[in-house]
């Protein structure tokens, strides 16, 4: 039977029962000092529901202690296979979620506002195009540091994506529920949009291992 | 010229917007651990992991139809 993995979480981690995706019961599977949550996975309708189902998962796990989710979906052929990502980076994670049992993540995107978007069939070149879009960059790039240097963190990253920059920070799980009034204050640029979400899993702070 | 915080949108939470199905799918299919190697289940041998979002919420149930239609 297919496993629909979910999460790895510590193994001293509170008993979390939960309905998954497809209503399944999500269950646990333990080695290397941890735990792998998983369910019996089957097709689904409605493929978009399914992944809400594994968000809700997700959050409900977060609320309690440090998780490290699987992207969705990733599915294994049994229960020996959910073993091995364990086996393989089990020391890793347990570093991970050790270091950051009291760490949450929160986000940041940051895009320009539909009417000062760069359009290129309203230009009269590539060139002056080229030239808009890099002053558009420039904006993004102010917005961003603002944050950074406004938004209470313990630590920042930035992902560039298209016309959009994205911000993580990594916050104190006590600080995450205030950290959306400090953006508001914070003063942008009218020609930036800020969408705050979180707060989610670190990974974004997960170390990579140069895999 | 810096405005106030009229362009803050702040997902979740009591009286704001509830994340959108977009934001969520967005973050799911793009965040979290991917595994690499054979325990994947893969599709016509390509890791289901990587496809992207169209073809992940399709792929999913494709792939599980194969499997059963394999499966003595």
């Amino acid at each position: 039977m297919p496993l629909l993995l979910y999460f790895v979480a510590p193994e001293q981690a509170p008993d979390f029962a939960a309905k998954g995706v497809g209503d399944a019961a999500v269950q646990y599977a333990a080695a290397e000092g941890l735990r792998c949550y998983y369910s019996e996975f089957a097709a689904t309708e409605n493929a978009a529901t399914a992944a809400l189902q594994f968000h809700r998962v997700i959050q409900q796990a977060l609320h309690r202690g440090p998780v490290i989710p699987f992207r969705y979906p990733t599915v294994v052929r049994n229960a020996d296979a959910l073993r091995e990502p364990l086996v393989q980076r089990g020391a890793r994670f347990r570093a991970h979620l050790a270091d950051h049992a009291g760490h949450v993540q929160m986000e940041v995107r940051l895009r320009l506002t539909a009417q000062t978007r760069p359009q290129p069939q309203t230009v009269s070149s590539g060139a002056a195009y080229l030239r808009q879009r890099a002053e558009a960059m420039r904006v993004l790039d102010r917005a961003a540091e603002t944050c950074r240097e406004s938004a209470p963190a313990l630590e920042w990253r930035r992902r560039d994506s298209g016309d959009m920059v994205r911000c993580y920070f990594l916050v104190d799980r006590t600080q995450s529920a205030a950290f959306p009034d400090r953006l508001r204050a914070i003063q942008l640029p009218e020609q930036v949009t800020a969408i705050v979400s979180g707060p989610w899993p670190p990974m974004e702070f997960l170390e990579d291992e140069g895999d | 010229m810096a405005t106030s915080s009229s362009n803050v949108v702040v997902l979740g939470g009591s009286g704001d917007d509830e994340p959108s199905l977009l934001d969520i799918l967005d973050h799911v299919l793009n965040a979290g651990v991917v595994i690499h190697g054979s325990i994947v289940i893969s599709l016509a041998g390509v890791d289901l992991v990587y496809l992207g979002l169209n073809a992940v919420l399709t792929s999913v149930e494709t792939a599980l139809r194969h499997l059963e239609s394999h499966t003595p």
